[in-house]
């Protein structure tokens, strides 16, 4: 294990605190660190690129594993978490450990790893017909717990994975820089990077014009479809589409939506009204409120005087979260529906209760999932990083993200990019903490283990139901095969002509 | 300072600090040697640096405005953004016409141009108060990003071309004269940036040693004095300021060349705020501190960001802050006024 | 020296009112002004000097009243524009860019003329500012600033230059190189009006003489006629 950490030590610039495993979701600034900073910084490294390298180099043979998630600025929690993510996993690919699954092909869950307890050795109409019980779906779909084997390899072909990870900062520009850095100064594998739409968008076209391999881990708007790229994070027809199922079967028809002024917001939104009238459902109002804003009064108001039957809620943001508690104060007691909050940002934990009592939210995993697989992550997780504040869904992500690359480059037997793409879309299946996911080969996206999440007014959440397995279909529907055509560029609603087509229904 | 060689006295004129045969040597050398550094840099490197000279022009514009134009102003960054969107715009729906690249070029030139004299008008002709000026150049900044990020919709698009809204508008191609492609990690790029930071800074220092810097500086001075000596300095104002924003929009298109990415961000309150870090650390009465500071303070950060994390923003704003306490008028101008004291002194 | 009303004047000041705050710094003033005349102006404190010529100049727009310069109604005209048209000022309280040199504040008062200015190397060369063009403005003595103001003046070439208390806080000796100066300048052509409490100025200008009082025209004639007036001397006396 020490070797490991080690290692960690050398490739993670920043936190000494890690590398003996005790944490280090907020590294301490201890005065050491900061003159260590500065002297770097004055010593004009610009000089002398080579001694640097050969001081993070841990191997000539290692991997090279690239992230870039926000550690300071805007979004460093979520970023936080989810370089937490991709440590765990990492650790565990170095000490010779991978993720249930393999090549599976698109047939289903229960392909690989759903067995029964026992198999059936008899007719079962003639059991049936003798008198004996009938089957029963739940005996035969178990989930072990364990969701770890032994790889067998120790890291990945021989080969351990080296994370390099600066601090891009919430800030586009040093997305750009750091992304160029890690591409032809480090000469990185493979790069994870971004939280934000806006981060990812930035460094895409340096990945696609350098031809580097590149997987987003978060829950975005949708659409991307680039040959180049690989997307874990949960979608639209995965998360927005079954929280409107349930909303609208449980609570009513007229939806009000409370929605971010930007891209992420109003695209979720269009998705909204285009769903609507295919559930039997109508968007009674709509607003978009500006990042900035913290103040909801006058919202509230619309909204109690619009008398919806639950809210369809795309909130984001530090400044956005404040409507919940303002929300309790006035009395509102619609119930939510949501596709981000929770499960992102966990606001139940950060708010007193009852501010998110009547939440529902469809997410692609949360720290409360009760299943043994589930216990045994956590578990891990945090006797790698004692003081994480939650397991965000995002932090899930990265690390299945990281453990498919392991298999596909063992699959691939290179690291040579072009061939883990194909690897990639070969149809890998792996089982995942929220249970078995699969890599869409022609979407170059997961499929999700959706499950919909209600939150009490204690805080408690109980997750009410869920969607097994949930397919990455709309950029399909668009025509994209990225296994056959090579495409380079994000897709938004209004080229799906479908969005429109129902839409004259007017029930 | 009017010797029979008119153009090289002006140049090195007294309105920047570093004259005399010494300077101009060791900035020829330097010259050389930024020239010639792709024989033996690695496209990383070149990439690295074209980042940081793409920003010189927009602080050299920051540094006549404010340093010898005595106009603060916010807006550099809205410039910026304005020329990367525009070239974008034209350079994606143009994409089949030859040339296109470059009249992305002139165009987002011309529009940045024509909105700074168009703002100009307005600021400097309704004789707003000068403390007022640089508010609404902050004000100016902080409505273009906000419009920008909610254009998000499908229906937020020129020609085929989607302004993207909080996302940005991506896929903007880089400049392209011929088969010389300037992307973000060729030479071509690298140089190009190299000669538009040295012709910018010779041309400005030829401006400010010029008749016409010499009215700007007293504009700065005095202005009624100026105006009294029969100068429309209103004129003066708003001509200072469009060029100011052209060199913004230069570093803009550079910018779209070396990332073919824009977003709202660019032109945000923090992006508004760094070129006024850059000149007022420098030390905005001199071209050449300037030059010096911004390309000092964009590798500066870009370090911290590989190596101190959440580091970065805390030494930054240290430094920020120590300048502003200890070296008022600006590091670089500091030294140098501390060097020339000492040389006096010297037996 | 012919009589001013003999052809039409260089400048023509009718009926001009300007009030600040209620007060009426100038109340209806009239005044002409002839071509080459160098008159000076008098009057108590507060009897509209000042104002007078920063209506002249356009710093401030008259409430009523019209100014006419060389047959031109230049009311409405912006300062800078005056300035083209020939009318300078030299402020009371000096004005120059004490951070540049003396050479430069020169090069930006010249404008774009080519050529040389000889009225203006005149000037340098009288007034002791010839050798001093690499010198800060700022380190100039008070009286070589004030010197060096008037010369920015000349620099733009004007035709009525307005200068006003040009001798403040100057020795006598100063006072009357200033007063010798500003004679040989009349005599080139120049019409001056000049602003002035230094009574020993006024007497070595001995030209013609305008006493300003509650911001008209109180007086106007020849210094002789101005002195022997008992009048005059009652408004200076009675405001001390």
């Amino acid at each position: 294990m020490t070797t490991d950490e080690k290692k960690f030590d050398v490739c993670v610039p920043t936190d000494a605190a890690d590398a003996s495993g005790t944490g280090g979701s907020s590294a301490g600034l201890t005065r050491r660190d900061l003159i260590k900073a500065a002297a770097v910084t004055g010593a004009g490294v610009l000089a002398a690129p080579a001694l640097l390298r050969a001081q993070a180099a841990g191997g000539a043979a290692s991997i090279k594993f690239g992230l870039l998630e926000d550690r300071s600025g805007n979004f460093a929690i979520f970023g936080l978490n989810k370089w937490h993510g991709t440590q765990l996993a990492i650790k565990e690919i170095n000490d010779g450990w991978t993720l249930d699954g393999g090549v599976q092909g698109p047939g289903g869950p229960g392909v690989h790893a759903k067995v029964a307890a026992k198999p059936p050795t008899t007719n079962i109409k003639a059991t049936v017909d003798n008198g004996g019980a009938p089957a029963r779906d739940d005996t035969v779909w178990t989930e072990p717990a364990e969701y770890l084997l032994k790889s067998g390899d120790k890291g990945v072909l021989g080969r351990q994975i080296e994370l390099l990870a600066p601090d891009p900062q919430s800030d586009n520009t040093q997305f750009q820089t750091l992304a160029r850095r890690l591409i032809l100064d480090d000469k990185v594998d493979v790069i994870m990077a971004g939280f934000a739409s806006a981060e990812r968008e930035a460094i895409r076209p340096i990945m696609d014009q350098n031809k580097m391999l590149y997987f987003y881990n978060n829950q975005y708007e949708g659409g991307v479809a680039d040959k180049n790229t690989f997307c874990t994070g949960a979608v639209p027809e995965q998360q927005i589409v079954p929280v409107m199922q349930y909303m609208i079967k449980n609570f009513g028809p007229r939806i009000y939506t409370l929605a971010a002024d930007y891209n992420f917001g109003q695209l979720s939104a269009a998705w909204t009204r285009a769903m609507a009238p295919l559930l039997n459902a109508e968007v009674i109002g709509e607003e978009f409120i500006p990042l900035s804003v913290s103040q909801f009064s006058s919202s509230i108001a619309k909204i109690q005087e619009a008398k919806p039957s639950w809210l369809m809620m795309y909130i984001t943001g530090q400044n956005h979260s404040n409507f919940y508690p303002q929300a309790n104060a006035a009395g509102l007691k619609f119930p939510m529906g949501s596709s981000i909050n929770i499960a992102q940002g966990y606001e139940h934990r950060r708010f007193a209760p009852p501010a998110l009592n009547r939440f529902h939210v469809t997410a692609s995993y949360m720290e409360e999932i009760p299943t043994p697989r589930n216990k045994l992550f956590v578990k891990r997780w945090r006797a790698m990083f004692a003081d994480e504040p939650y397991l965000a869904m995002e932090g899930h992500s990265a690390y299945v993200a990281t453990h498919l690359y392991a298999k596909a480059v063992r699959l691939a037997g290179t690291t040579d990019k072009a061939t883990v793409v194909k690897a990639l879309e070969s149809g890998l299946g792996v089982e995942a903490p929220a249970g078995w996911v699969f890599m869409d080969p022609a979407t170059h996206h997961l499929s999700q283990y959706i499950r919909l999440a209600r939150c009490d007014e204690k805080h408690n959440i109980t997750f009410m139901t869920e969607w097994p397995h949930i397919e990455p279909w709309w950029t399909r529907r668009l025509g994209v095969n990225l296994a056959r055509t090579a495409e380079y560029k994000q897709y938004i609603p209004d080229e799906d002509p479908f969005f429109k087509m129902f839409q004259k229904k007017k029930g | 300072m009017r010797g029979p060689l008119g153009i090289f006295s002006r140049v090195g004129g007294r309105q920047d600090l570093g004259r005399g045969a010494a300077f101009w040597v060791a900035f020829a050398i330097v010259a050389l040697g930024l020239v010639a550094f792709p024989l033996f840099g690695s496209a990383f490197y070149l990439s690295n640096l074209a980042n940081f000279f793409v920003y010189v022009p927009m602080g050299l514009g920051l540094c006549l405005l404010w340093g010898y134009g005595g106009i603060l102003s916010f807006g550099q960054a809205s410039f910026f953004g304005i020329s990367g969107y525009v070239y974008g715009i034209v350079a994606q729906n143009l994409s089949l016409t030859p040339g296109a690249s470059l009249l992305g070029v002139a165009a987002a030139i011309l529009a940045t141009v024509i909105v700074a004299a168009l703002f100009g008008y307005f600021v400097f002709y309704g004789q707003v108060s000068a403390w007022i000026i640089p508010l609404l150049t902050l004000v100016l900044s902080l409505i273009l990003e906000t419009f920008m990020a909610q254009t998000a919709g499908y229906q937020w698009r020129i020609g085929h071309v989607l302004l993207g809204g909080y996302n940005g508008m991506t896929g903007i191609p880089s400049i392209q004269v011929g088969p010389l492609e300037f992307g973000g990690a060729s030479i071509a790029l690298y140089l190009l940036t190299v000669i538009a930071m040295l012709l910018g800074y010779l041309g400005l220092r030829l401006l400010v040693n010029s008749h016409f810097g010499y009215v700007v500086v007293g504009v700065r001075d005095d202005v009624e004095r100026t105006r009294m000596l029969g100068y429309n300095v209103a004129r003066m104002q708003v001509t200072v300021f469009a060029l100011a924003a052209g060199l913004a929009g230069l570093s803009g298109v550079l910018y779209v060349s070396w990332g073919n990415y824009i977003n709202p961000s660019s032109m945000g309150l923090y992006a508004a705020t760094l070129p006024v870090i850059w000149t007022a650390v420098g030390g905005r009465s001199s071209l050449i501190a300037v030059t010096l500071s911004t390309v000092a303070l964009k590798w500066l950060a870009d370090s911290l960001a590989v190596r101190g994390g959440e580091y970065a923003f805390l030494i930054m704003g240290a430094l920020l802050l120590a300048t502003m306490l200890f070296f008022p008028a600006g590091i670089v101008v500091s030294l140098n006024r501390l060097w020339r004291r000492a040389r006096r002194q010297a037996p | 020296m012919s009589s001013p009303v003999e052809r039409e004047p260089l400048l023509r000041v009718e009926g001009l009112t300007k009030a600040f705050g209620g007060i009426r710094a100038v109340d209806e003033l009239n005044l002409a002004v002839a071509a080459g005349e160098l008159r000076c102006l008098i009057g108590p404190n507060g009897a509209g000097k000042s104002t007078l010529f920063s209506l002249l100049s356009g710093i401030h727009q008259p409430d009523a009243g019209r100014i006419v310069f060389k047959g031109e109604d230049i009311t409405e005209l912006s300062p800078f524009r005056r300035v083209r048209k020939g009318i300078c000022l030299k402020f009371q309280t000096t004005r120059i860019y004490r951070g540049l040199m003396v050479g430069e504040n020169l090069t930006i008062a010249r404008g774009k003329v080519r050529g040389t200015n000889g009225r203006l190397e005149w000037a340098l060369g009288v007034l002791g500012l010839a050798g001093e063009t690499a010198r800060p403005a700022g380190e100039l003595s008070h009286s070589h600033q004030q010197w060096l103001e008037i010369c920015l003046a000349l620099a733009t070439e004007p035709e009525l230059l307005l200068l006003d208390e040009p001798t403040a806080g100057m020795t006598p000796e100063e006072t009357a190189l200033t007063a010798d100066f500003v004679i040989k300048l009349s005599g080139q052509g120049v019409t001056i009006l000049v602003v002035e409490h230094d009574m020993a100025f006024v007497r070595h200008i001995a030209r013609g003489v305008t006493v300003l009082h509650y911001g008209r025209v109180f007086a106007d004639g020849t210094l002789e006629e101005i002195e022997a007036n008992h009048e005059v001397r009652r408004i200076y006396l009675g405001e001390q």
